[in-house]
């Protein structure tokens, strides 16, 4: 609870043997008799008022001497539905039978002339109660109405609506007073007011009358039980006296008379309608009658309209879980997700921020370079990122937290966070897994807001000096209390939401993890399958293509001059076409190696790389009469230099190879940060954009993309040096694993430019 | 008695790739009589004079294929130079891998050289020359005599 919990209960005051008093108030008489022969024990010392018969003249005499046996019979049927009028001592009474340590327990209170009318009143005066309570919506205005109908009912100063709190200190929601009487409305009255036993007694018997405060307890003839030696149990009676400390609090609220109904819900002490009275004032046993019924049906009412409430916000809250549960499955990455519905998550259970440790599972998706120290997703307004991992550390370790946590004042808790109750003064946790510290944190705000007291609830009671007996606060003046660095309390729909989005998630994750290592053993094994095709074309099937080109070499060598022409062309076509296969082999090897290489990035001279790659292609370029043409040095840039060589040897013996009229040329160029490009050269966001032009015999521009797919060859396998179509592949692979792009701009018999980027660098 | 000659051993399971080596030595001035086995079993059998082996002469170099069915040249490698006895004797990987981490693991393991097998034909014939020329006439092996004697 965030309110203090106040030094209270002064156990003194709890063990007041407040039932055995032994005394009733004197507005009515008391008869305790033995069945079966109805002979008459105990008796209250003003029977002869009532009665005409003093207490020892009844002692041991049939209970039929005061009430004959007819209406004795009509009370036991009757009084569970409430008094029961008799005539006894030949007055008119109101009749009620209670059992108490083994007797019978009749207790008679004279009706006066007004009296009678009530019980003609009470029917009509339960409608009057019950109308106002059905169109009643909102527990506010139910419980305002139940005041304003117990006001009209029994005619006191002042009617309360007293509300227990978990702690059972008490508030006042709802208020009927006459004009001119003080309000209590809103104050809160600590716990040690209304002590445990007789916290007891309200939910044994949910009426108390206190007729006149300052009237003197009737005792009992004899004041103790034969048998037992103690004083009759009253806890039953509605006479019973009153406790002097009770009736001392009374009198210092100026109350002269009392009378309170108790409000129990599902058998509960929920709270008490609270009346008090500036003058002695009887209640008619008929009209108290009444009230109990009334506060039956206010707290059936009560339980509809909470149970109602209740279900209203249970499906608002499993319709929030079932969509943002929903959308974590559909996402295939669930930090993606949850960043993207983080507002439900926040909704789910009414907070203000909120923050997932969900462990390196999920971390292997989101942040593959990070090292393996944990980074909780934050939504809203949270503490930092370490701040929340130092939090989950404490929860795990050092909070005795079971699966769920709540708290509304985490600075008394979690003195780190003390000094941030504007974003973590409320924390709501539910832990994923009991290893380690996965937990989902919600977080709130302090409200900062002031509770009133009547009176200081650290100082319920004084102690007299000499006495042993309490004496209750004399001051009722409000006290007021800020309360600082608290959030608004989690309620159990909050905490049921949290529960069940932790199964809910856990449900997910456990999901994702599980479609996570089957997407990786299944990438091992395809990797796995990969490796070892790979070994087989670089190997395995190269032997043989090596063997035939040797052994079609060895022949000829051998047997060339006894075979025709024909024969020779066709055995230097069998060592060709293997020696093709092989290239081909080769390129497919080396394409597949792309996908597993780790580029390595560095700063490199563009004119060095172009050079280089120059170099390896000089005997080619010789043979075709190749000019190569460099307008001007080329830059330094970072790439993997090793790679992008291979870019540039691809692109030019392709410009190369491409070529019919004359002269041949190539030309190696590049368009800096800024300068104007051709609109062919144009890509966006790239600073530096290279080329390779030649003026070969062009492409068609619908085979513009396919000729960057392996294998494709736009001519036939004789022709043109009889490339394998693997070459614009692995560049454009080579390309791409630096971030940037290849392409070309062409058109048959315009020659070709093709142009690429680098990308952004190593990431 | 005389020692037999101490030859080249070429440990290689491509016949087509053997007899192109032997076809070349065959035209070659070469010193040392090349003897073949097929696999790294045998190329141990061989070393240790085992089983058909027991007379045979230890060789002056190893041509060393990688891959070969069975045990393969780096564990043929491994084994060799792990060996006081035998470790001395040069050893010339001859594999058509180019992966840099075949010629890395080989010169990991002690490879004393690491040689493409080329394309076959006229490549085939300039790589066994300088082979020739560099192994068999320029550098001085281990435990032979020397040529100017």
């Amino acid at each position: 609870m965030s309110l203090h919990a106040p030094e209270l209960d002064l156990t003194q005051c709890d063990r007041e043997p407040i039932h055995l008093l032994g005394g009733v108030q004197p507005h009515g008489v008391l008869l305790a008799f033995r069945e079966p022969g109805l002979s008459v024990e105990v008796v209250s010392a003003n029977a002869e008022s009532l009665l005409g018969l003093p207490p020892e003249a009844l002692r041991g005499q049939p209970i039929t001497r005061v009430l004959d046996a007819d209406s004795l019979q009509r009370v036991r049927t009757g009084t569970a539905a409430g008094p029961v009028r008799v005539t006894a001592g030949g007055r008119a009474c109101s009749a009620l039978l209670h059992l108490s340590d083994g007797l019978t327990v009749l207790e008679l209170e004279p009706l006066t002339e007004d009296d009678a009318k009530a019980e003609e009143d009470a029917l009509a005066a339960m409608h009057r109660l019950v109308s106002p309570l059905a169109l009643a919506r909102g527990t506010s205005s139910l419980l305002q109405s139940a005041a304003d109908a117990v006001r009209a009912l029994i005619g006191f100063d002042r009617i309360m609506v007293y509300r227990f709190h978990a702690d059972w200190h008490g508030e006042v929601v709802a208020e009927s007073r006459a004009d001119g009487v003080d309000s209590f409305m809103g104050l809160h009255f600590p716990a040690s007011d209304i002590p445990v036993q007789a916290r007891a007694l309200y939910t044994r018997n949910p009426l108390r009358l206190i007729a006149d405060v300052d009237a003197r307890p009737v005792p009992m003839v004899p004041p103790t039980l034969p048998d037992t030696r103690r004083p009759l149990d009253l806890s039953g009676a509605a006479l019973r006296s009153v406790s002097e400390v009770h009736l001392e609090y009374l009198r210092n609220m100026h109350v002269r008379a009392s009378f309170s109904v108790s409000l129990l819900k599902d058998g509960a002490l929920w709270g008490l309608i609270a009346c008090h009275h500036h003058s002695p004032r009887h209640v008619p046993a008929a009209r108290r009658q009444a009230c109990e019924v009334l506060a039956r049906l206010l707290t059936l009412q009560l339980g509809a309209e909470e149970r109602g409430a209740e279900a209203a916000e249970r499906a608002r809250r499993a319709d929030l879980q079932s969509r943002l549960v929903t959308r974590l499955g559909e996402c295939p990455s669930l930090p993606v997700a949850l960043e993207e519905h983080g507002a439900l998550l926040l909704e789910l259970t009414g907070a203000t921020g909120a923050a997932l440790l969900l462990g390196d599972l999920l971390e292997a998706r989101a942040n593959p370079d990070e090292e393996a120290d944990e980074v909780p997703l934050l939504f809203g307004r949270t503490p930092g990122e370490a701040e929340v991992r130092a939090l989950a550390a404490w929860l795990a370790k050092d909070s005795g937290m079971g699966t769920v946590f709540h708290t509304e004042h985490l600075g008394a808790r979690y003195a780190p966070l003390a000094a941030s109750p504007d974003v973590a003064a409320g924390l709501l946790a539910v832990r994923l897994d009991s290893e380690a510290p996965r937990f989902v944190l919600w977080f709130r705000p302090e409200v900062a807001r002031t509770v009133t007291w009547a009176g200081n609830p650290r100082k319920p009671a004084e102690p007299e000096p000499g006495h042993a007996r309490l004496h209750p606060r004399a001051s009722f003046d409000a006290w007021r209390e800020e309360v600082r660095g608290t959030s608004a309390p989690w309620t159990r729909e909050d905490m049921d939401a949290a529960e069940s989005f932790r199964g809910a998630l856990t449900g997910v994750v456990l999901r994702h993890a599980a479609e996570l290592s089957r997407l990786s053993r299944a990438l091992a094994r395809s990797n796995a399958e990969l490796e070892s095709f790979s070994g087989t074309v670089g190997h395995d099937l190269k032997e043989p293509l090596r063997g035939i080109q040797q052994y079609t070499a060895f022949f000829l060598e051998d047997h060339g001059d006894s075979l025709d022409a024909e024969g020779r062309e066709h055995l230097q076509a069998v060592g060709w076409l293997a020696r093709r296969a092989q290239a081909m082999l080769d390129d497919l090897f080396e394409l597949s190696r792309l996908g597993r290489i780790e580029l390595a990035w560095g700063e490199a001279d563009m004119q060095e790389v172009v050079d280089e790659a120059l170099r390896t292609l000089s005997v080619r370029l010789e043979e075709r009469h190749v000019e190569v043409r460099l307008p001007r040095r080329l830059p330094r840039v970072a790439c993997d230099a090793v790679r992008i060589r291979q870019v540039w040897a691809n692109l030019v013996s392709n410009a190369a190879k491409y070529q019919a009229g004359e002269p041949h040329w190539v030309e190696l160029g590049y368009f800096g940060p800024g300068e104007p490009r051709p609109g062919a050269a144009d890509r966006a966001g790239a600073s530096y954009v290279f080329y390779v032009r030649d003026p070969g015999i062009g492409i068609a521009a619908q085979f513009h993309e396919a000729i960057f797919e392996m294998f494709r060859r736009l001519h036939p396998a004789h022709a043109f040096g009889g490339g394998s179509g693997a070459g614009l592949a692995i560049a454009l692979r080579l390309v791409r694993l630096h971030g940037g792009e290849l392409w070309v701009d062409s058109a048959p018999g315009q020659g070709s430019t093709f142009y690429f980027t680098l990308g952004r660098g190593p990431r | 008695m005389t020692e037999p000659p101490r030859p080249l051993l070429l440990v290689e399971d491509s016949d087509a790739d053997a007899v192109a080596l032997e076809r070349i030595a065959r035209r070659l001035p070469m010193s040392l009589p090349l003897v073949r086995v097929r696999d790294g079993e045998s190329a141990l059998e061989y070393l240790y004079q085992l089983g058909d082996y027991a007379d045979a002469a230890r060789p002056a170099l190893v041509l060393l294929d990688l891959h070969m069915p069975g045990m393969g040249g780096r564990e043929v490698l491994s084994r060799l130079k792990a060996d006081p006895s035998l470790r001395r004797i040069p050893i010339i990987i001859f594999s058509s891998s180019t992966e840099p981490r075949d010629v890395e693991g080989a010169y990991a393991d002690g490879a004393n050289c690491y040689l493409f097998k080329p394309e076959p034909g006229e490549q085939l014939e300039a790589a066994a020359r300088a082979l020739q020329s560099f192994w068999l006439s320029a550098a001085r092996l281990p435990g032979a005599e020397d040529p100017r004697a």
